[in-house]
């Protein structure tokens, strides 16, 4: 009874606001756009669309960006969405919800003293109807979950369970932001500082607690991670730390989708992780195509070709990394497309295949390919590129983005996309930017993998910085969602907690791989936790139910800029533990061999270079600012792996200096100078008045002026956060000469984990794969392969014999070595 | 060993480096297909190779002075590039034209001193 009278107020609280911004904002409200981040409205009025609402809200035309670039001869579904897609697409409901927003420093020094703390929610502060930091206990077992609501009604429901899909308070403990924004420098004079002086969000609590774990996973490898929750992790143990010397090549396959760039074509990045499901081995490639081969002998199966554009359109390299899958929860047998496999290319198109036979899924979307250019709308300058297979998650596909924000101010801002995994229809859509600067910006998009929590119906996503890159003027307003981690209900797409990573990121640090989710034992407490690998080089760990510090995460004063019209926030999020993967508080010191080597040239720019730590703003001055860790990242995509029995965290990471330069728009123009491998060189931000150029930090002869290791690998305990143990990882090579292995590797690509005490691994520069002692870091195994392996591993049970697969694919960042090689090994059989 | 032997050694040793370093640069799955320090490397057991001959008809004491001196720095140089491009091999092959170089400089017509 009590549990219904606290439901009822706070639904009664809840639903007036609701109400009231219908009202407020006619047209719009409907949409996750409609409401701004700032405006503090709380998430569940956005989350029952009105089905006449939702309907004139469909979008209309597919973009012509997309249009244009249509792949020719692929399939149909290029044009307009269908009249149910559409009709769908305008029922999305608001997925952005933001959760009370960070500027607005009265409401939130209200809410700070209203909410709980995060470690003991009250029922008060529920009762208040401020966002209620309870576990929502009661209102969770009340309320529909959210991942039932896909029909009318029970989006009804849901949306009137405010207590459970209303913004999170944010994540730190709400006494503690009132005493941080008390404490903040500026507080109150700046919207940033309420950003960096108190959480990004408020936390609501969206969805019941639960004890639910992160699911114990299979002998298959159904996604890019093997695993929607990002651990990486095989149970697997036929291959263990004392017979992995003996692993030998079981199948070796050169798919032939690989350019150079020499010829007509770009260069090709690959980067996918194969997918074990279905008795099959699925393997997207560069050119848009996907193999299914035999697990055991790399037999082609089947292979689909979508024919798609071959051009860099929003890339400087032809990009792809993987496939992904989905299967019905009870497959209906003689019926089509009862398991898909899903390609997406550079020109937006996501193609759905029968994973039985590699034809296309009629059903889905416009005979079997969605148009996902349809819905960019906003500075279509260029396509939604697809190059991170979708996260599938029950029947949801979740689809993010890849663009070019580095050479456009306004580019197309920030969307993720939930559409029904059999029909393609358009589920939500979530907006990262407020509506009223969009046109202004862009990206902030999730261009990596997500991860998810599917028992608590929580999808994470890891999203990136703001366009441009590195000049922020033409977005001086807070962006909460951009360079975050943000946690979405499944069903709906509202925020159920946000964190941001970096506050008004001009640094190109995007959030750039999934989160790691674990269940992880501190001081005696089991906690449901994710770990988010960052760029910077922090591993942030916070609770993934509501967002909360699981160690303090401290908001630190950082230097200010001297460009005009640019905004600097005073402060920084800086986890305390783990500690950070490398020292970003200083410049590494000048490599004495290759400052000798070319005359003092590195000493002279280190001179040049600005740095007071990693959050150096860029500047037109002398030769830049130093960007340590560098533009790539300290982590990448790969991400962290996690062993769920050791409580071991695995990451691979790089350390790398660069300089970035600003120059004034005549200066730029005059200098003309030319884009480098990836992202590096110069790049004009179109729109803003400064170009800019990103420069690694070698001497003349091409050597690293920053003193090695250049890349490591290492194991965290994730009961006490403590680093177990670090050591080089890989071997640089340039012009095919091999340095010693204690100087290591930048790396990208990242490791697999297994049961038996192993990690296996590509990532470095040497084009090696290898596998280590999970506990020791002690090197087990390698072997050579084509190319930098740039993706992680995926490791299966096929015929009761334990594969582990690697790709080859190599990426232009590491060396300017290209692959199409899938290496598959097994120990010896008997 | 005689001065004559060593240099024959000093040659097809070197002739074996070249090949190992066009296999590294042509062949596939080397670690080192089609980047150049093969090719330097193929380049220095070429000069090596050169300088062998070169010894052969060389009669005066200062000219293989010169040569031996050379070929000393030739080898040196090679195998170091062979040890850093992991071209095994090649490493073995000099580590013989090593021993060629030093009969040929113990030699009876070695006497360059």
């Amino acid at each position: 009874m009590n549990r219904l009278l606290r439901s009822t107020a706070i639904l009664t609280l809840l639903a007036v606001p609701a109400f009231a911004q219908q009202e407020d904002t006619p047209g719009p409200t409907a949409e996750p756009e409609a409401v701004a981040p700032d405006t503090a409205v709380p998430a569940p009025e956005q989350t029952a669309p009105d089905p006449e609402e939702e309907e004139s809200e469909a979008p209309s035309e597919p973009a012509d960006a997309g249009a244009d670039e249509e792949p020719e001869g692929t399939a149909p579904a290029r044009d307009a969405a269908d009249p149910d897609t559409a009709e769908t697409e305008g029922a999305t409901p608001a997925a952005d919800a933001p959760a009370a927003e960070p500027g607005t420093a009265e409401d939130d020094a209200e809410t700070a003293e209203e909410t709980a703390p995060d470690s003991a929610p009250e029922p008060e502060a529920a009762e208040e109807g401020e966002a209620p930091s309870e576990p929502a206990d009661a209102e969770a077992e009340d309320a529909a979950p959210a991942r039932d609501a896909a029909d009318p009604d029970t989006a009804e429901t849901e949306a009137a369970t405010p207590a459970a899909d209303a913004p999170a308070a944010e994540p730190d403990t709400a006494g503690e932001d009132a005493e941080t924004s008390e404490e903040a420098p500026a507080e109150g004079e700046d919207p940033e500082e309420d950003a960096s002086a108190e959480p990004e969000q408020e936390t609501a609590q969206a969805r019941p607690s639960s004890d639910a774990k992160v699911p114990a996973s299979g002998p298959d490898w159904k996604s890019f991670h093997g695993q929607v929750s990002g651990a990486k992790y095989s149970p697997l143990d036929q291959i263990t730390p004392e017979n992995v010397g003996e692993l030998e090549l079981a199948w070796r396959l050169e798919t032939g989708d690989v350019s150079d760039g020499s010829g007509d074509l770009p260069a090709t990045v690959w980067s996918a992780t194969p997918i074990y499901a279905n008795d099959l081995l699925y393997i997207g490639t560069p050119f848009y195509r996907v193999l299914a081969v035999d697990p055991a002998t790399g037999e082609e199966v089947w292979s689909f070709d979508s024919q798609s554009t071959l051009e860099a359109l929003t890339q400087p390299a032809l990009k792809n990394r993987g496939v992904a899958y989905w299967e019905a929860a009870e497959p209906v047998e003689g019926e089509a497309c009862q398991r898909i496999v899903y390609l997406g290319t550079m020109d937006a198109q996501l193609f759905a295949l029968d994973a039985d036979d590699g034809a296309l899924c009629e059903d889905f979307a416009d005979g079997g390919v969605l148009d996902v250019n349809q819905w960019n709308t906003v500075n279509d300058r260029w396509p939604l590129s697809l190059l991170q297979p979708p996260t599938i998650v029950d029947d949801h596909v979740i689809i993010g983005w890849a663009g070019n924000d580095w050479d456009w101010a306004e580019a197309p801002p920030g969307s993720v996309f939930s559409v029904n995994a059999q029909t393609g229809e358009l589920e939500w859509t979530f907006d990262t930017i407020p509506e009223e600067i969009r046109e202004r910006t862009g990206t902030a998009n999730v261009w990596t993998a997500m991860s998810a929590d599917e028992e608590r119906g929580i999808v994470y996503l890891p999203v990136a910085s703001p366009s441009p890159n590195y000049w922020g003027g033409n977005r001086t307003e807070d962006i909460p969602y951009a360079t975050s981690t943000t946690a979405l209900d499944i069903e709906t797409g509202e925020v159920i907690w946000s964190r941001q990573w970096v506050h008004h990121d001009i640094w190109d640090y995007d959030i750039n791989s999934a989160p790691t989710l674990m269940d992880i034992t501190v001081d005696g407490e089991e906690i449901p936790a994710l770990m988010q690998a960052t760029k910077m080089g922090f591993l942030f760990v916070v609770n993934r139910e509501t967002g909360e510090d699981i160690w303090p995460i401290e908001e630190r004063a950082v230097p200010a800029g001297d460009i005009e019209g640019e905004r600097y926030p005073p402060t920084q999020p800086f986890p305390t533990v783990p500690a950070p993967l490398i020292d970003q508080s200083t410049l590494p010191d000048v490599w004495p061999l290759a400052d000798i080597a070319s005359f003092g040239e590195c000493s002279a720019l280190w001179d040049e270079m600005q740095y007071a730590g990693m959050y150096q703003p860029p500047t037109t001055e002398g030769a830049g600012a130093g960007a340590y860790p560098n533009s790539a990242g300290v982590v990448q995509w790969g991400g962290v792996g996690f062993d769920p029995e050791r409580q071991l965290a695995v990451v691979n990471l790089s350390h790398v200096v660069q300089y970035i330069q600003l120059y004034e728009r005549e200066e730029y123009d005059r200098i003309n100078g030319e884009a480098g491998p990836g992202e590096s060189g110069f790049h004009p931000q179109t729109g803003a008045p400064y170009g800019m150029s990103l420069k690694t930090a070698l001497n003349r002869w091409g050597m690293p002026c920053w003193k090695p290791p250049f890349g490591e690998l290492a194991a965290i305990d994730m009961s006490t956060g403590e680093i177990v143990w670090r050591k080089p990882f890989g071997t640089s090579q340039r012009y095919g000469f091999y340095m010693p292995e204690m100087w290591g590797s930048p790396t990208i690509g990242g490791p697999a984990v297994t049961a038996s005490g192993l990690i296996f691994i590509g990532a470095t520069m040497d084009a090696k794969v290898r596998a280590y002692d999970l506990e020791t870091g002690e090197r087990l195994w390698e072997d050579l392969t084509e190319a930098p392996s740039v993706s992680n591993p995926a490791i299966y049970e096929h015929d009761g014999a334990q594969y582990v697969a690697f790709v080859s694919g190599g990426n232009s960042i590491l060396k300017p070595s290209v692959g199409d090689m899938v290496s598959v090994y097994r120990l010896p059989v008997e | 060993m005689s001065y004559r032997l060593g240099l024959t050694v000093i040659m097809v040793s070197a002739i074996v480096a070249i090949g190992c370093g066009l296999w590294g640069y042509f062949a596939p799955l080397t670690g080192v297909t089609g980047v150049w320090g093969p090719l330097a490397a193929a380049f220095g057991a070429l000069c090596i190779l050169i300088g062998g001959a070169l010894m052969v008809r060389a009669r005066s004491r200062g000219a293989r002075f010169v040569l031996m001196l050379l070929l000393a720095l030739g080898i040196v140089l090679t195998a170091f590039a062979a040890w850093l491009l992991h071209q095994w091999i090649m490493l073995a092959a000099l580590a013989i034209c090593a021993v060629g170089w030093l009969a040929a400089v113990s030699g009876p017509e070695g006497d360059v001193a």
